[in-house]
């Protein structure tokens, strides 16, 4: 009989530990969700990419950018000069948009008519560059063109921006699987430098 | 023998107890993952369903703010901001915002609650969850957002096959191969055919006609000619199954065009284009197999893949493997490796080929194939003279007679390497 009541009250106290533990652990919880809200929210909605503001008037910094090399095969480092931007939204945007401004005698692998339409940067270094349909539909297609057009855009954020590891293209504000059929862009691609030939590449 | 009353009362007092920690159970059964976010750790108890680490559903939701309903047919869906995942219970196959993603282990009931494999966290919630989560088994860790662990020294993933040689020396086993044993094993009989179909996918098709040359050649119309001339050559001389993964006219995607070679259990998978360069002068054929980053191999890494019985048509059922389908490539690169370098030899001399030849990259219709498989970038339909050769009786022959002797030393490499193998003892 004595033990069996020692039994219970062990039960109970055991019962009365755990429910403050439990208490503990959802009080934690419900604290928890104030500070946490706060990271995807700024993950998810990072700063848009705006037209001209974010950057200093008259003040620039020199960047490279890609264009196709001679051989068709590769990609050539350009040298130029960008507005500097004070944070990395605003000068992964003006480097995009260098990039797609580049001109003949230049070679590109940006396919005709391409615009940025919008650029985000998540916490974890993802940049997500919006392009206007016809980086697709003007694409010329095969893999070793539709890689190249890929890798200008990564590697040129990639290779000038540290801040930034992994480009993930989407067009006209959609995900897409490929641009022409070949190269997987469902996530976010890393930096290559194989692609490109000249200096101002380096393996990470 | 102790009294009714009192042990009613003791096993009361327990029930409490048991209720309030459910399965969180103190006897060391279940596990505890520690979740680190920047705001902080908190932690999330899992426990050993049928053998499976799993965690109960209404904790993992609790712990990331997921909502779950069930409905009356006994599906659950789980939503986080507007993306869900269903699941079905007792079924190892979870529906991703609309892609269907093979899990660990299927949800299970038990003690009125459901569970789910902790690796659900990295196969379904993750793609769902908007920002970085990744769930490291080995170090019971779940890292959330922008923060950093060290990497406990995990198991490393399971090696793929070795590399095989790509001139094996027929008297010798290969390398990694134990030594023969001193007496000859007893026969196996016939040995197996290592290659016993292939699926040749001309690239394109319908609405989808690829590059066009500047004299109006069309890619998917010449990846179907060298197609059909293929299957042709492979199973007049080699009595192996070709399936095209197209007739004609379809528009496939990716997904379906993998899905065939994976459905009919092929060996090989090749995958025929002609490309475009920004350049016009740009000529010569290139070999593409599947390359990782460093992102891509470590997803793969915490990926596994499981087997199931499933029932087949005329009755009974055999055991199907399931691999994560958006991995299942992973297992077989260091293969499509090999089976590339044997084309670019068998091209050299025959096709000419561009300046680079080979490369690994990631390319959408190599992904989902769980066999060997490779592209093959025929040559360069904006040049001229290539669009020109590559509509020829000739070249196209070239191609399919280097591809045919590509096959052929691929095969005999696997042929040399399951040889050795049994050899070497049976393993594996
Ligand atoms: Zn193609």
């Amino acid at each position: 009989m004595k033990r069996n009541s020692l039994f219970a009250t062990v039960a109970v106290i055991i019962a009365a530990l755990a429910l403050a533990w439990f208490l503990f652990v959802v009080l934690l919880r419900q604290s928890t969700p104030a500070t946490r809200g706060a990271s995807p929210a700024s993950s998810e909605s990072p700063a848009a990419a705006s037209d001209d503001t974010g950057t200093t008037p008259g003040r620039t910094i020199k960047i490279h950018l890609l264009s196709v090399a001679a051989d068709g095969l590769h990609l050539d480092s350009v040298e130029r000069d960008v507005p500097y931007a004070g944070n990395t939204v605003d000068q992964a945007t003006a480097i995009i948009k260098a990039e797609l401004a580049l001109q003949a005698p230049l070679v590109t692998a940006i396919p005709k008519g391409t615009q940025l339409k919008a650029l985000y940067v998540t916490d974890k270094g993802d940049a997500y560059v919006d392009l206007s349909p016809e980086v697709s539909q003007n694409h010329p297609g095969g893999t070793t063109a539709e890689l190249l057009t890929v890798y200008s855009i990564v590697d040129a954020l990639t290779m000038n921006l540290p801040a930034i590891t992994g480009v993930q293209i989407l067009v006209d504000g959609q995900e897409v699987d490929t641009l022409a059929g070949h190269v997987d862009l469902r996530r976010p691609l890393q930096k290559d430098v194989d692609y490109v030939r000249t200096a101002g590449a380096s393996k990470p | 023998m102790l009294p009714v009353t009192s042990r009613r009362r003791g096993v009361l007092a327990l029930t409490v107890v048991l209720l309030l920690l459910t399965w969180r159970s103190v006897a060391g059964q279940g596990t505890i993952f520690t979740i680190i976010s920047p705001a902080g750790r908190r932690s999330l108890a899992a426990t050993a369903v049928h053998g499976h680490e799993m965690f109960a559903l209404n904790d993992l939701a609790a712990a990331f703010q997921l909502n779950v309903q069930a409905d009356t047919l006994g599906a659950i869906t789980i939503s986080y901001k507007g993306k869900t995942i269903i699941l079905t219970p007792d079924q190892n196959l979870a529906s991703v915002n609309g892609r269907i993603v093979s899990l660990a282990t299927a949800p299970t009931r038990s003690n009125q609650q459901w569970f789910v494999p902790v690796e659900l966290v990295n196969q379904a919630l993750a793609p769902i969850y908007g920002e970085r989560l990744e769930l490291r088994a080995d170090s019971h860790l779940i890292l959330e957002g922008n923060v950093t662990a060290p990497r406990a020294p995990e198991p490393a993933p399971t090696p793929a096959a070795p590399a095989a040689p790509v001139q094996p020396a027929p008297a010798r086993p290969a390398p990694s191969q134990p030594a023969a044993p001193a007496t000859p094993p007893p026969s196996l009989g016939t040995p197996q055919p290592t290659i016993s179909t292939i699926v040749i996918d001309p690239g394109h098709g319908g609405s989808d006609k690829g590059v066009q040359g500047p004299h109006g050649t069309l890619e998917k119309d010449i990846t179907m000619a060298v197609a059909r001339r293929l299957k042709c050559a492979i199973e007049g001389r080699l009595g192996i199954r070709v399936l095209l993964s197209r007739d004609g006219a379809e528009t496939l995607s990716a997904d379906a065009r993998a899905a065939l070679a994976n459905n009919t259990k092929a060996d090989l998978f090749i995958s025929l284009h002609a490309t475009a360069s920004f350049r016009t002068d740009t000529s010569g054929a290139e070999i593409f197999s599947l390359g990782l980053d460093r992102d891509a191999a470590q997803a793969s890494a915490t990926a596994s893949s499981s087997a199931q019985q499933l029932p087949v048509t005329g009755g009974g059922s055999r055991q199907v493997e399931i691999v994560p389908w958006q991995f299942a490539q992973t297992r077989f690169v260091d293969q499509s490796k090999t089976l590339a370098d044997l084309i670019e030899q068998q091209f050299k001399g025959h096709v000419p080929l561009d300046g680079r030849a080979i490369t690994q990259a990631p390319l959408r219709v190599l992904v989902g194939a769980n066999m060997p498989a490779v592209l093959v970038e025929m040559g360069y339909l904006s040049n001229a003279d290539q669009e020109n050769e590559l509509g020829t009786g000739n070249f196209q022959n070239a191609i399919v007679q280097a591809l045919y002797g590509a096959i052929v030393q691929f095969r005999d490499t696997l042929n040399t390497r399951a040889k050795a193998t049994a050899q070497g003892g049976g393993a594996r």
